[in-house]
């Protein structure tokens, strides 16, 4: 016996009934009408609709040897509880994300050693010029925040950084829709046609950086990329000279979920460049597959300022590579409710003086 | 610190631009303040009118015309009552009549101005006129607004829309008596700015609500813009994706397929505009029709 195959309306998920008079399947709830071909090829699309297949091969086991480790020592925050590692003579006296005291743990040992290293390009005074033009053109910023605002330490940090190198096969099904619009003497009319559309395709990243520290809020490390992995060389405790750097304590498993979601959603947005002469496309669902997936491990180098206002911290980084500085700075909200006071008085007059001239 | 607003302070201009001549509500009473009249009416005629107006109204009467007889015996009365209190509250003529004659859409609308001028016009003791107009026939129903004076209007096509809307419902299920007294009430309300020497007095309260509605769209116009100057303070955010770390060249796409598969189309009614041309002598006042 034949298989009956039923299917749905794409716009209201009705099930559809074949309309012998227009040779059409047709949907009884919203009257929307649709040809055979393309519901078969609908559903085709839709049955590809797998699980999305990510594959990775585990991070190099590359180790520390005794020579390397032997001058570097663990310093432990008090307040927050954040490791950094520096040399004998580093004599951290506070912790970079909380300004705290930190004290000397011991010996530094047991982590993985990291593969590849950016060293710094930008010094500590260039980093202290970068948080001064940060706080210009800031309309909002407290003028106390910007007048008295103290760094009293600008910290280098080396940070831990999962490098993701994919292929990608992936499919990726989009809503697409055309709108025309017309008059009659009467009428305004509207016409919306939606579309299928499906892209499939390969695409490959190189190293997709992910912060391996929990230390380091990953917002701010995702917000001073890009680095320009073509500056990176094989790692050399040398580098680490004068600079700090944090532990990892996320590895590579566990970063992986962030690099598949950056992935996924790069893919979706290449293969949707493809895809034009519509008025809005709508990613729908899509199935990625990685494969030759492969991690490594890296320092990257930034520089750490923080300070206190109004007993809130503020952390400010800035790429120890490329010189982009960010951080959240503070908002004067009486400034902010007088310009908007004001903003309103003004454009209300303005607009109703416009209305006199014209109306 | 001005460098930093010239973006937003450029955006609001244009914003308040599109603002003061996109937004209909702005137009309200546009031909009193002096823009120029889509009607014409011949000025002698306006100072003629103006001058022989009083408190009084049409006779009761030609209020109400059901030449369709939607009303029975005992709700007549009753809707005759209504109409000569609105118009007596208003110093309007507030009119209702019933066709069934299949009028169409122009139609309607002409045979309003016909029964204004042969019932109405010069004839009453004022020309300020709503007439709501219904055809059980082609179920088309029309609300005009006559006036003395054609520079000025009594009620505007949005006003005359709104009266529409609010009764199509009771006119579609049949409650002509409720449709016809709301209709009283409503525009008893919007044209009762004519005062007892017939002047229109609506001039002062539109300015109210156009300030209202400049405050609202100033307010609203002035935290988009203190929202973009904030957002200048927020520079932290996790990346969407990692297209900084795509490798050159290797896009490739595969397969494309674009499919249609479905199609809707959705229609709007047009305002109607007002009268136009100077065939219409005193009947420069918004007018709407519709179906129900």
């Amino acid at each position: 016996m034949a298989d009956v195959q039923e299917y749905k309306c794409p716009n209201c998920g009705g099930a559809l009934n074949f309309d012998s008079g227009i040779q059409k399947m047709k949907c009884p709830f919203c009257d929307c009408e649709f040809e055979m071909d393309a519901l078969k090829e609908l559903d085709a699309d839709l049955d590809k609709n797998v699980e999305d297949e990510f594959t990775w091969e585990a991070a190099g086991s590359g180790q520390w040897t005794e020579e390397e480790t032997q001058g570097m020592k663990v310093y432990v925050c008090q307040s927050c509880g954040g490791e950094i590692v520096g040399d004998e003579t580093m004599g951290a006296t506070s912790c970079p994300y909380c300004d705290n005291p930190v004290v000397v743990k011991g010996s530094f040992a047991g982590d993985l050693k990291p593969d590849f290293i950016i060293p710094f390009k930008h010094d500590r005074n260039a980093a202290k010029e970068g948080l001064n033009k940060h706080l210009l053109k800031k309309f909002f910023l407290p003028k106390v925040f910007k007048d008295q605002n103290h760094i009293d330490e600008v910290k280098g940090l080396y940070v831990p950084f999962w490098l993701f190198d994919t292929d990608v096969d992936g499919q990726v099904n989009y809503e697409a829709t055309k709108v025309r619009h017309w008059s009659d003497s009467n009428y305004d009319y509207t016409e919306t046609s939606y579309f299928n559309v499906y892209r499939a395709g390969n695409i490959a990243f190189d190293k997709i950086p992910v912060d391996g520290s929990t230390q380091m809020p990953d917002d701010l490390m995702e917000s001073v990329e890009p680095f320009d992995f073509n500056e990176a060389t094989n790692f050399q405790t040398a580098y680490m000279a004068g600079y700090l750097a944090d532990r990892y304590d996320v590895d590579d498993k566990q970063s992986i979920n962030r690099a598949n979601e950056r992935v996924k959603q790069s893919t979706e947005d290449s293969f949707k460049e493809s895809v034009v002469g519509y008025t809005t496309v709508t990613t729908k669902n899509s199935n990625i597959r990685t494969f030759n997936g492969k991690t490594s491990y890296a320092m990257y180098p930034v520089w750490i300022l923080n300070t206190t206002y109004n007993d809130e911290k503020f952390l400010f980084a800035m790429n120890g590579q490329t010189g982009k500085f960010v951080g959240n700075l503070p908002l004067d909200k009486g400034k902010f409710a007088l310009t908007l006071a004001g903003l309103t008085v003004g454009l209300t007059a303005i607009i109703t003086l416009l209305q006199f001239l014209f109306y | 610190m001005f460098k930093s607003m010239k973006k937003p302070l450029l955006l609001a201009l244009t914003l308040m631009i599109i603002a003061t001549f996109s937004i209909p509500m702005f137009a309200i009473n546009a031909n009193a303040t002096g823009a120029p009249a889509t009607t014409t009416a011949p000025a002698s005629d306006a100072t003629t009118a103006t001058a022989s107006t009083t408190a009084n109204t049409t006779s009761g009467s030609l209020l109400l015309d059901d030449q369709a007889g939607l009303l029975t015996a005992e709700e007549a009365p009753k809707v005759l009552e209504a109409l000569q209190v609105a118009s007596s509250e208003s110093h309007c003529n507030i009119v209702v009549l019933t066709t069934n004659t299949g009028l169409a859409e122009g139609s309607i609308e002409s045979y309003a101005r016909s029964y204004y001028k042969n019932n109405i016009e010069n004839k009453s003791e004022t020309n300020h006129t709503v007439t709501l107009t219904v055809d059980i026939q082609s179920r088309k129903v029309n609300v005009h607004g006559f006036n003395v004076d054609g520079s000025k209007q009594t009620i505007n096509d949005n006003e005359a829309t709104e009266i529409r809307e609010d009764i199509t419902d009771d006119l579609t299920a049949g409650l002509y008596e409720d449709a016809f007294t709301k209709f009283a009430k409503e525009a008893s309300k919007i044209a009762g700015a004519i005062d007892e020497n017939g002047n229109l007095m609506k001039s002062s309260f539109p300015w109210l609500k156009r300030t209202l509605i400049s405050l609202v769209i100033g307010f609203v116009l002035a935290l988009i813009i203190c929202f973009i100057i904030k957002s200048q303070l927020t520079s932290v955010a996790m990346q969407s994706g990692a297209a900084d770390y795509i490798r050159p060249n290797s896009l490739n796409i595969t397969q494309s397929r674009d499919q249609f598969l479905y199609s809707t189309v959705t229609k709007t009614a047009k305002p109607k505009s007002s009268d136009s041309g100077g065939s219409s002598r005193g009947g420069g006042g918004g007018s709407s029709t519709g179906s129900f």
